[in-house]
């Protein structure tokens, strides 16, 4: 090998292993916070829906009293 | 002192310390960019060759920073692994467990570029010189750190765990530095000291340069792992749903601009 090819294979090294180090723990976080994201937008829309619930059930339960 | 200490703390609280750290992290993978490319750029093109090793001289301008950061990052996680211990403080144990990567990252660069530099100045990829057999150590120091964290189920007592074996390895650190002075190596001893430097200054600037980019590239990756460490332990807690709250309407907005695009 030429004393260039060494320089070279060293060089690609770094870049190989900085691109591993980086890489990974941002798709980690990107993960996580995509997990949180979906879980928090879940639980707004199941509290969303049962205060919707709740509101036509005190709804109807007014109209039923009206007609009796 | 009180003040100091009372901010200190504050700074490091987790909710405090994500908000923060976002774009410091981005400032110092900046810098750390930019200086690379200006470091690489003088270490590459414009530093004359060496008289006496040729070309391969030029792997020196990522080992030695890589081989300066795989100690002092050492140093830093028995740092912060002692202040875990002395005041339980939450941020520097994930400090100690986030470093470990980076610094076994920086060892394993050391290593093999002096192998690859070995070969055409020594004659051979590796001996059993006290640098490097010291150095070899120290990988096996960091692995032993990451190890020991990921072999207990609860966290918070493996990062004790970690940090008590960064504080005894730590005592490797000196070895490594002094191997040169302490026995007859192969490996040459230091061209850079604090009084001047036997190199010229053609080729000396460029180390400095990727010294400070190195150093930016470590604090960067650091605070990029602290940040996915905090958000895995406190994925429970009120900051966390709140601080993602904000950014979920961003989120939510950008993937339907994208599916309005595509």
């Amino acid at each position: 090998m030429t004393h260039w090819q060494f320089v070279a294979l060293s060089y690609a090294l770094l870049i190989v292993l900085l691109l591993l180090d980086l890489l990974l723990p941002y798709l980690a976080l990107k993960r996580h916070k995509r997990q949180l994201q979906a879980r928090l937008i879940r639980e707004r829309a199941q509290a969303k829906k049962s205060k919707i619930d709740s509101e036509l059930e005190s709804e109807s339960h007014l109209e039923k009293g009206a007609s009796s | 002192m009180n003040k100091l200490w009372l901010y200190l703390n504050q700074l490091g609280s987790p909710p405090n310390f994500w908000h923060w750290s976002g774009p410091w992290m981005r400032c110092s993978f900046l810098l750390a960019l930019v200086l690379s490319v200006i470091g690489l750029y003088g270490g590459l093109v414009l530093a004359p060759m060496d008289y006496l090793q040729g070309e391969t001289f030029r792997i020196i301008y990522i080992h030695v920073p890589a081989a300066v950061s795989s100690m002092s990052i050492f140093v830093f996680m028995a740092i912060q692994g002692a202040a875990a211990i002395i005041w339980r403080i939450k941020i520097c144990e994930i400090f100690v467990v986030c470093a470990a990567p980076i610094g076994a990252m920086f060892t394993v660069v050391t290593l093999v570029t002096g192998m690859l530099w070995g070969k055409p100045t020594w004659g051979t990829y590796w001996t059993w010189d006290a640098r490097l057999t010291s150095e070899l150590v120290l990988l096996f120091l960091y692995l032993g750190v990451i190890a020991l964290y990921q072999s207990y189920s609860d966290l918070r007592a493996g990062a004790r765990a970690a940090s008590v074996l960064a504080i005894i390895g730590v005592v490797n650190v000196p070895i490594i530095h002094y191997s040169v002075q302490w026995w007859s190596t192969l490996h040459q001893g230091e061209t850079i000291t604090l009084t001047g430097s036997k190199m010229h200054a053609s080729m000396l600037w460029p180390l400095l340069v990727m010294f400070i980019a190195s150093k930016l590239y470590f604090l960067g990756s650091l605070l990029l792992r602290t940040r996915v460490t905090l958000i895995q332990q406190e994925s429970g807690k009120a900051w966390v749903r709140q601080a993602l709250a904000v950014e979920a309407p961003i989120a939510a907005n950008k993937a339907k601009h994208l599916s309005a695009n595509s």
